[in-house]
């Protein structure tokens, strides 16, 4: 999709799909979201859709999302769990903030889960790793570290080709 | 002294590698291949003790007892954070514990949500339900009005109807309708002279009528 085009294409800025604030629980592996295209009691939901779910999906990559249009009396959001459970939430005249606030509270991860998370994410990343998806691709990087042997050649010690050489 | 440890950050500066010592050929044997004995004339030399004053010794054993108890310290410190031991396992009936009473708080507060919303979108359908119902009447009513005026207008015609139909000609009334339309011939033909007079009639018995300017 090219990038001015279409409505509100603000909504495929990577500073906005960035700013999203819901992030689902683990657990959660698909959410469907039913309402119809027509009636009052349908807006505040289908602005949701418009506005927040490329924000949700983004955030949420691993998370199966499903638009059911036209199938409904009344609006509703369904979660599917992992482990079987489900959790149904109606949406019906409500606006998309509140139906965006009471997600965030009911299906989203708490602000100190998701502290801890990018923290554990962080301790992960050591940066005396090195090598592909670390901060450095190579030791030599490091300044008083061996220069990568393809820009200067090892010291003779460290080379087989005297190392093993026959004495005379 | 392990808090102390903690607080301060171990690192290390790189000024002293600024040199780039890797292109440098380090020449460590240079004075004697290494498997080579002592040499004859250094065989039985005799080192002699290294005389240390006793003030150096003693400083010099302070620093090395502070110097050994803060490695020391060090060593149990980061065996103690790196210990396979005190590493926390997954626990899964803890994660699924915690995940239940999580959804189940969740659950209540989604309870109540639902619930709000419930008296709302029940009031609103009950509302939805009166107004299509008021509408339905007043379409019906509308309807009958318009019914209404439809039967009168036909009842008019209908009225009119038996009213005209009281001169129509019926078989009974046919033989005086025959003799009347014959008593009383009428010709419809007529003539127009220059100064505007009617003649009426051709052949039955035509009637000079002066007509109004």
């Amino acid at each position: 999709m090219p990038f001015m085009k279409g409505r509100a294409p603000i909504r495929r800025t990577l500073r906005y799909l960035e700013a999203g604030k819901l992030v689902l629980k683990n657990e959660i592996k698909i959410l469907t979201i039913n309402y119809n295209t027509l009636g009052k009691h349908h807006q505040g939901t289908e602005e949701f859709v418009f506005w927040y779910l490329p924000q949700i999906q983004y955030k949420n990559p691993d998370v199966q999302v499903v638009t059911l249009k036209n199938m409904t009396p009344s609006p509703f959001v369904r979660c599917f769990y992992e482990t079987g459970h489900q959790m149904l939430i109606e949406c019906d005249s409500k606006s998309k903030e509140e139906i965006h606030e009471h997600l965030l509270k009911v299906v989203g991860k708490s602000e100190q889960v998701l502290k801890a998370e990018a923290i554990a994410k962080e301790k992960k990343d050591n940066p005396a790793n090195f090598g592909v998806g670390c901060e450095r691709h190579c030791i030599c990087e490091i300044p008083g570290q061996v220069t990568c042997p393809q820009i200067v050649p090892l010291p003779f010690h460290m080379r087989g080709k005297y190392k093993y050489a026959e004495k005379e | 002294m392990l808090s102390r440890l903690a607080n301060t950050k171990l690192t290390i500066t790189v000024e002293a590698f600024s040199l780039n010592y890797t292109n440098l050929q380090i020449c460590r044997w240079g004075r004697k291949p290494r498997w080579l004995p002592t040499a004859k004339t250094k065989m039985f030399r005799v080192p002699p003790r290294p005389q240390i004053p006793v003030e150096d010794y003693e400083e010099l054993k302070r620093l090395y007892n502070i110097y050994r108890t803060e490695i020391k310290s060090l060593k149990n410190y980061f065996t103690e954070k790196y210990s396979v031991e005190n590493v926390q396992r997954f626990d899964m009936e803890q994660h699924e514990k915690s995940f239940k009473e999580d959804f189940l708080k969740c659950n209540a507060i989604n309870d109540e949500w639902n619930q709000q919303i419930k008296v709302e979108r029940e009031e609103r359908v009950a509302k939805e339900l009166e107004e299509n119902i008021e509408d339905a009447k007043k379409r019906l009513e509308a309807r009958n009005e318009r019914q209404l005026i439809k039967l009168q207008n036909a009842d008019e015609i209908v009225r009119h109807e038996i009213e005209a139909s009281k001169d129509f000609i019926t078989p009974e009334k046919l033989d005086a309708a025959i003799e009347y339309a014959l008593n009383n011939p009428v010709d419809y033909n007529y003539a127009i002279d220059l100064d505007g007079n009617i003649i009426e009639g051709r052949e039955t018995g035509s009637r000079k009528l002066e007509i109004k300017q």
